[in-house]
């Protein structure tokens, strides 16, 4: 090859043919889009302990002088609303990293992160936690969480090992198909102990499958939040093979990457913060292939700069949609799956007719 | 999510299959205490009514009840038949009853029996007046009018008595609630101002705090708990042991700021008289009240 | 050195004892412009696939510059052997200057960022291959002839080397059917490009094809292939004989050499009696 060129400047313009011209360092794009969407996650997180259904009285609730015990504004803000904020934003920012880590594997832009599984058997063993064991408690924690935990796990490893059965690597195709099926098979399995649960139960499970943020404390959040955290170093970690997954098995190894590891590490990340989401606050939908999509339609196909922008709006989208669940309908909670399915929802039907 | 999708049309035939058998459905057959003799052979699916075919005397002609009934003892060793969800026909049908007691809500049930030509009592879950009407209503059905007019006096009279104790004291703010999350305050669901949870509570000399909601069940975020300020939280619950109950009372300590909790007014009660609307209601109020108006009692 | 990439009795068996490729012996010496010929089914897709380190064959061995490809690492392998696919269809809505980039993969650590060095050699390739007007386009809008030549200036990023690596004078590119999305004036530009590099950048390429007419106008030297053997070798003018045809092809076939450009023309003119080789 020809020697390059005298290096240029630290941002190199394209020429294009109209004259214009636009800067396309990736540092600098990376930086816009944490700002940016950093911005919009920092002002849900900040403004939303102070929405709610009753009026609260900020100075009162920071006075350091007034026993917590006697300070209900304090209580309202640190103990009603300050655990579901925080359990929002990572359960947004989790569901929509795996959103985008997932349809990046699957090569398939309509994969959610409950496609492979994850939330037909969380929910199984949630249900099985929530009609069988409602009385029994894991060290004083309800089992529900830890069972739901289980049952993604467990689910996804059905699939891995049902994908892994083909001689050559991680047919996705098999991935796919495995998760449907899956999702089918354990949904009726769900239908059948519903069938045997009585009516309070069922209707626990229910409010349940629809998602509910209704955290309570902060030691679920606490309990969870080392599997976000493993998920959050793998994501960074494969963010750039993601795009060359993007273009095919095949070309990614001949570009040199490791593409049974890099899928194995998509997997097993987009696994884990499902996992621990759907613990924390159920299968809450929408959130996984909406906010994926905006990010994309804003800052492009790189997955460097999608990630990042997904896990910020992702905890944004969330944090604003459990305001609504738990204001809209006050005293009264809506399962928050359900503000996010009507604000998702059409919005994404629109998304759908006007691209192109 | 496809079930999310099935919901709309699966909402519309269920609508469209209600409207029919509303239409359709053979209505309560009265029995005519004078002409008919009083039956015989009664199979009830509903604990509140087996309850209260035995407190009226009927309990020899219970020949087999629901999953769920565990009182009076003697229902123990009598069959099974299933429940709400799960009403086993056949073998109700092979008991041959001469009445059966459903709720009004197991419409299919109620058609089929129909149609195999056996009486059944349509039982409507509501407050407290609708129990009195429901003892009334079972009383002329299973042929003992006389007792269930007594039974409803005695109750009555017994109400009136606790009303007569906790006369003119302070009425608490209470929060009631019958179910939540073991071991957190996850999934709070409390009564609201309509039922005979609620009817119970302010017959014990109680303000229940979601009155203003009129339904049975809310649930409640921790957000309103707070804002309610109760001055007493109580917990029903069917069957819990010594150290469970002891547990889930202190799980309430997360809000310290709440005058239940200052004060220690958080109790946990045990006991299916608390959630079966029967004849035990004046238990269950009286149970309240001591909890609620200890002094007077 | 004589001798770049070679195989040396590359079988490859799948699931169920059939073997898609038997006895592969090659030699490909530096700046060499060879072509796998054959009719489809004939194994050379996997074979490129081989060749490129993509798949491990069953047995046998492949070497780069007499080092075995499987135990070089990926990535050293990616710096010098690149793969051109038969179609590029990424599954999201890159732009061409990202799916040019992405052929810097192994030339940079797990978080490192392009820097401008990278992207003046994406330029650089994307001009080589007369793609540069196209860079900010969605390469999902390009025409197929477009789309092969921005997948070929990602192949020569690939190849490039980076700013602290050794400058390789042997890159090798691998070409998997480049021609079937392709119209009449597509293949000629290719052929143009793919000339040019090997001429002016010493580029050693081997392609893949069943066109007759493609591997005769471009590569120096032929490997006949059929049923996953290799069937003749030898210099274009050579190996494209009518015997060979018929054996390749069943075809019979007249072979004419236009003698001014050196252009060597295949006149099909009827299905063969019988074929030369039995499938196995």
């Amino acid at each position: 090859m020809k020697p390059a060129p005298a290096a240029p400047a630290a941002s190199l313009e394209v020429a294009l043919a109209d004259g214009d011209t636009r800067h396309v360092s990736l540092g600098r794009r990376l930086a816009r889009v944490v700002v940016g969407f950093g911005a919009a996650a920092l002002l849900a997180l900040v403004l939303a302990p102070l929405a709610g259904s009753t009026r609260v009285d900020l100075l009162r609730a920071l006075d350091p002088t007034i026993p917590f015990a006697a300070n209900v504004d304090a209580q309202i803000l640190f103990v009603a609303r300050l655990p579901r904020t925080l359990a929002a934003a990572l359960v947004g920012s989790a569901l929509a990293a795996s959103g985008v880590v997932l349809q990046a594997l699957l090569r398939n832009p309509l994969a959610t992160p409950f496609t492979l599984g994850i939330a037909a058997g969380s929910s199984l063993a949630a249900m099985l936690a929530l009609t069988f064991g409602s009385a029994l408690t894991l060290g004083g924690l309800s089992l529900v969480p830890f069972a739901s935990f289980v049952g993604s796990i467990g689910a996804v490893s059905i699939v891995y090992g049902l994908a892994r059965a083909r001689r050559y690597g991680l047919s996705t195709d098999v991935l796919l198909l495995a998760g449907v099926t899956l999702n089918a098979f354990f949904s009726a399995l769900v239908l059948l102990v519903q069938y045997f649960a009585d009516a309070a139960e069922t209707l626990r499970t229910v409010r349940w499958l629809m998602g509910t943020l209704d955290v309570a404390s902060y030691v679920p959040i606490l309990t969870a939040l080392p599997f976000f955290l493993a998920a959050a170093a793998l994501f960074a970690w494969i963010a750039r093979p993601l795009n060359l997954l993007a273009l095919g098995p095949d070309a990614a190894a001949a570009r040199g990457v490791d593409v049974l590891g890099a899928q194995r590490v998509a997997f097993l990340s987009a696994s884990l913060a499902t996992g621990a989401a759907v613990s924390l606050a159920g299968p809450v939908g929408f959130v996984g292939i909406i906010v994926p999509h905006l990010v994309r339609i804003v800052v492009g196909a790189d997955h460097r700069l999608v990630l990042p922008g997904a896990a910020l709006l992702g905890a944004a989208f969330l944090t604003v949609c459990d305001v609504g669940a738990r204001t809209l309908f006050a005293p009264m909670e809506l399962p928050v799956g359900i503000i996010t399915a009507v604000t998702g929802g059409p919005f994404f039907l629109w998304l759908l007719v006007t691209r192109r | 999510m496809s079930r999310r999708a099935a919901a709309i049309p699966a909402v519309l035939l269920l609508a469209v299959c209600w409207t029919w058998t509303a239409l359709f459905a053979a209505p309560n057959r009265i029995r005519d205490q004078g002409a008919d003799p009083p039956p015989a052979r009664i199979v009830s699916v509903v604990p509140a009514a087996t309850e209260i075919l035995f407190a009226i005397g009927a309990g020899p002609q219970v020949i087999a009840v629901s999953s769920y009934d565990h009182f009076p003892p003697e229902v123990e060793r009598l069959p099974r038949v299933g429940a709400l969800v799960d009403p086993d026909l056949e073998r109700i049908l092979a008991l041959e009853p001469d009445l059966v007691v459903a709720y009004a809500t197991q419409r299919e049930l109620v058609e089929q029996l129909t149609r195999a030509s056996v009486d059944t009592y349509r039982y409507a879950h509501g407050d407290l007046d609708d129990i009195w009407s429901t003892i009334r209503g079972l009383g002329r059905a299973a042929g003992r009018l006389p007792q269930a007019a007594r039974l409803v006096a005695s109750i009555e009279a017994r109400l009136d008595t606790i009303d007569r104790r906790i006369a003119g004291r302070q009425r608490p703010r209470v929060l009631l609630v019958f179910g939540r999350d073991a071991g957190s305050l996850r999934g709070v669901y409390a009564s609201g101002g309509y039922g005979f949870l609620h009817d119970m509570l302010e017959r014990a000399g109680g303000r229940n705090v979601f009155a203003r909601i009129d339904s049975e069940r809310v649930q409640v975020t921790l957000e309103e708990i707070l804002a309610a300020s109760p001055d007493v939280i109580i917990e029903l619950r069917a069957n819990l042991s010594a150290d469970a109950v002891e547990a889930e009372e202190e799980v309430w300590g997360a809000l310290p700021g709440l005058p239940a909790v200052r004060t220690g007014r958080v109790g946990v009660l045990t006991g299916e008289e608390l959630v079966v609307p029967g004849p035990r209601v004046a238990d269950a109020v009286d149970r309240l009240a001591r909890v609620l108006h200890p002094g007077a009692f | 050195m004589t001798t770049l990439l070679a195989a040396a009795g590359v079988a490859v068996e799948v699931a169920g004892g059939r073997r898609i490729l038997d006895g592969i012996d090659l030699a490909v010496p530096p700046r060499a412009l060879v072509g796998l010929l054959g009719p489809n089914g004939a194994g050379k897709t996997t074979l490129i696939r081989v060749l490129g380190g993509v798949l491990a064959p069953t047995s046998g061995r492949v070497t780069l510059t007499s080092r075995d490809l499987g135990s070089l690492g990926r990535e050293v392998i990616a710096r010098q052997i690149a793969l051109v696919p038969q179609e590029t269809h990424p599954a999201f809505d890159y732009t061409v200057l990202e799916v040019a980039l992405m052929g810097r993969y192994p030339h940079l650590g797990a978080f490192q960022i392009e820097g401008p060095g990278d992207l003046a050699i994406v330029h650089q390739a994307l001009a080589a291959t007369r793609t540069e007007s196209l860079a900010t386009r969605a390469f999902a809008t390009l025409s197929g002839g477009e789309k092969q030549r921005v997948a070929i200036a990602s192949a020569l990023a690939q190849l490039a080397p980076g700013p602290e690596a050794q400058a390789s004078p042997h890159s090798i590119l691998l070409l998997d059917e480049p021609t079937s999305a392709l119209d009449l004036r597509a293949q000629v530009e290719l052929l143009g490009l793919l000339t040019d590099l090997n001429r002016d950048l010493g580029v050693t390429i081997v392609v893949s094809t069943h066109d007759l007419h493609f591997a005769a106008g471009l590569c120096r030297e032929l490997v006949l292939l059929k049923h996953g053997r290799i069937l003749d070798r030898g210099p274009t003018g050579d190996a494209l004989s009518s015997a060979n045809v018929r054996r390749l092809y069943d075809v019979d076939a007249d072979v004419m050499r236009h003698d001014a450009s050196g252009q060597v023309t295949v006149i099909p003119f009827g299905i063969a009696d019988r074929s030369g080789d039995r499938a196995p």
